[in-house]
Parts: structure tokens; sequence; C-alpha cells
């Protein structure tokens, strides 16, 4: 038996311009996906606090290895990106078209890869590896595990473009907005980490 | 296949699944995971020492170390139903979920070759351990299909099926990434990427068990109801899961 294909997912609730209903962005789902990594990550840092205070000394010389510039043209990039998303979805939800910010945004996800594996072929030339000290194995695991949500993240935020023309053009439907809304929740996830990241690794 | 023997299969991978991780645990005292950092002649003692129920060990993990293809080919099986544009995705499933069991099969493999002459030259003895314990930690490689293959299903705007709910999708996902962190063990030998450490070892494997025993879960109740519902001379919930995809928006 097939199934037709309205009968997939309910309509949920009109997403009329204007409507500030409550409600949760996107699919219920994905926020599980966010918690649980939220989770992971909050365990990532009280690991690092832990270390950091039985290895304090070879934290802040290592930490001198790293280039706090591109990793702060990163997050200039990354917070700017979250923000372009954060336009586009706005956009989308008044049935605007949303195109421009939201391909803007994809292109500022390419260039945090682009800048962070430039970063550390610059942190590996000058010999730090992952197996250098502990600091660096924390340094190069948290932030490579980051790198794949951004890979993960562009990935994601390209299959929904279909979905935020559709809405634009005003024959989307209420998944439609759901999906762009749900990879634009799991971008802001990334964001919110590379910036607890950036403070911690760097800047403390 | 009827429900009931589907189930059948199910509990035949969780129980098998359950005596594989008893035997690794209680029979051969891997648990917890040694340091990567031991010097050879504290690992050869350790094999010297534990050698019998390190081979007993090895012998019950071995014969139950295919748990994976009862449980594999119960969801591969609902992939199939479910119509035939899922028909490569169930093959990517059924094939790494086949080759992931060669990984798993592996280690006991060679944990047992270790002890079998433990009084050899201790270098080789701790070579044959750290190949055991990078192969059960790192071995990804088939996994990513098995796992990426179910995540699609579940996450499938197109399906709409019982056995394949969206949160099980995330939750694989979610599983499947921290899993893929255990790679990083083949870098470092100590801190929480290490072979025993929080991210190389300890959440990898709980991931791992979570999203098997939530996969296992969703099918075992999904199964009853089939199964309830068939005896009640009930074809909707059959019927359901037969063609759930949707071909055309």
């Amino acid at each position: 038996m097939s199934l037709h294909a309205e009968a997939i997912t309910p309509p949920g609730p009109a997403l009329a311009p204007g409507d500030h209903r409550p409600r949760v962005p996107g699919e219920p789902g994905v926020w599980v996906l966010i918690l649980a990594d939220l989770i992971l990550f909050g365990v990532f840092f009280v690991v690092l606090a832990y270390y950091r205070m039985h290895h304090g000394p070879e934290f802040s010389t290592s930490q001198t290895v790293l280039n706090r510039g591109t990793a702060t043209a990163n997050t200039v990039v990354l917070v700017t990106s979250g923000l372009l998303i954060a336009i586009a979805v706005r956009r989308a939800r008044a049935r605007r078209d949303a195109t421009r910010p939201f391909r803007a945004g994809i292109v500022g996800g390419a260039a945090f890869v682009v800048l962070k594996i430039t970063e550390y072929v610059l942190e590996i030339g000058h010999g730090a590896t992952f197996s250098s000290n502990v600091f660096f194995s924390l340094y190069y695991g948290y932030t490579c595990i980051h790198l794949m949500h951004v890979v993960f993240g562009v990935a994601v935020l390209l299959i929904v473009s279909p979905s935020l023309r559709a809405v634009g053009a005003g024959s989307g439907r209420s998944e439609d907005l759901a999906n762009v809304e749900s990879a634009a929740s799991f971008w802001h996830l990334v964001d919110v980490l590379w910036i607890a990241l950036y403070a911690l690794l760097y800047l403390i | 296949v009827s429900a009931r023997g589907q189930i059948f299969l199910l509990l035949w991978g969780v129980i098998f699944m359950a005596i594989y991780g008893t035997a690794c645990i209680f029979v051969m005292h891997l648990w917890p995971p040694p340091s990567p950092l031991r010097p050879e002649d504290e690992v050869a003692q350790f094999y010297l020492k534990n050698s019998v129920s390190l081979r007993v060990g090895a012998c019950v993990a071995l014969a139950v170390a295919g748990f994976n293809i009862p449980i594999a080919s119960v969801v591969t099986y609902q992939m199939v139903r479910l119509g035939r544009r899922v028909l490569p995705w169930a093959i990517v499933h059924a094939m790494g979920s086949a080759m992931m069991t060669m990984w798993l099969a592996l280690p006991p493999m060679l944990w047992g070759v270790a002890a079998f002459t433990p009084e050899r030259a201790p270098a080789l003895t701790r070579l044959m351990s750290e190949f055991a314990w990078l192969t059960f930690i790192t071995s990804i490689s088939h996994f990513v299909f098995q796992a990426c293959a179910f995540a699609y299903v579940c996450l499938s705007r197109k399906v709409d099926s019982p056995y394949f709910p969206r949160w099980l999708g995330y939750l694989t996902v979610w599983a499947f990434a921290i899993t893929e962190i255990g790679v990083f063990a083949m870098l470092i030998k100590e801190g929480p990427f290490a072979w025993n450490g929080l991210f190389g070892f300890w959440s990898p494997v709980t991931a791992s068990f979570i999203w098997w025993y939530a996969m296992a879960y969703v099918f075992v109740k999904n199964l009853r109801t089939e199964a309830a519902a068939g005896d009640a001379g009930d074809a909707s919930v059959a019927q359901r899961a037969e063609g759930a995809y949707v071909a055309a928006r």
C-alpha cells in the first residue's frame, strides 16, 4: 500500500506571516540531537577543565602556539554566518525570498572550514600535533569534532535549500519550513559550541 | 518471516550481544580497559596469568560475535518492506552490518591468540594486544554504512513506518558521531582520546549499546503490535509497514 504524501507528516499549525504563537522551531526530533550534542560537549568542557587543573603550565605554554588571529577571524565568520541564517529563517517565516542570506550563510560555513584547515596546517608546521601533549590532543580532538559538525551543518543547509526556495515562492508546506528551521537550529548549535571552544581553548 | 520470527531473531542478537559483553568483561577480565602505556613486561604478565580465562572467554565471544547479523537482518527486512526505492539503502545496511561483524569477531580472536603462547617475547604479546584493542576501538569503517543507511531511512520524509521513527534517526546520528570519535585512539596513548579514555572507549561503547538497545526496543514493540493485530485479524498494522515509502511528493 502506498500512502499519499500529505499523510506522511502532519501539516501542523498554519504559519501565516505575523503568527507569533509559541512553538518549537523546526521539528521536535532535532532537539533530541541538539540536547544530546550539548551534553556531549558539556562533558568535553568538564574534561578540559579537569586536565587544565592538573596540567596548568603545559596548557599555558601550548596555547601560545595556537593561531589566535585565525581563530578570531573564524569566530567572526561563523557568528556572521549564524546571523545570516537567522535573517533567512525570519524571511522564510514571513514567506519572503531568503535565498541570498541563506547562501551567504552557507558560504560562511565553507569559509570556516577552509580557515580551520589552514590553521591546522600552520600549527602542525610548528610541531604541534595530536600526540604532542594532553592539551593538543584535546584541542585537535574537540576542534576536529566541531569541524565535522560544521561540515555536516553546511551539508544539511544545502539539502534544505530547495525547501527554503519553496517557502519563499509560497509553494512550500509546513514541513518545508520545519526543514529550514531544523537545519538553522543545528547551525546555531554549531555557532554556540564554537564560541565556547574559542573562549576555552584560545582565550582563558 | 512472521512478526514473531523477527522478534526471535532480534532477541537472539540481543542475548548474544549480552553474552559477548559478559565474556569480555567477566571471563577475559578486559574491563576496565588497560592503559596503552603499560610496559611490555606487564602486558605479557597479564596474558600469562590469565591465559586460560582469556582463551575460554575468546571461545565464548567468538561463538556469539555475530550478534549483529540477526538484528541487522530484521532491520534490513523492514527496509525492504518499505518498497523498491529503499532497496539500495537496505543493501548498504545489510552489507555494512555483515562486514561490521568481522570487526566484532576479530578482537576476541586476537586476545585469544595473544594468550595462546604467552611465554613468547613480551614485545610480540604487546603487539598482538595493541592490535586487538585498536581493532576493537577504531574499526568504524563498516559501521558508518550500517548507521548512515538506518539514519537516512528514519529521517527521510518519504518514509512513514513505525519501525523507523524520526527520533531514532537523530539518536542514530548522535550515537554514530560519538562512536566515530573512537578512531582518535589510533593517534594517542594517554588522555581522554586514548583507547582506555572517556572519548576513546567509554562514550563510544555506551552510545553503541544505547543505540542497539533503543533500536531493538522500537522493533520488538512494533513487531509485538503487528503480531497481536495479525492474531486479531487486523491487517492495517502490517499494511502500514508495507510500501510505506512515497516516491513522489
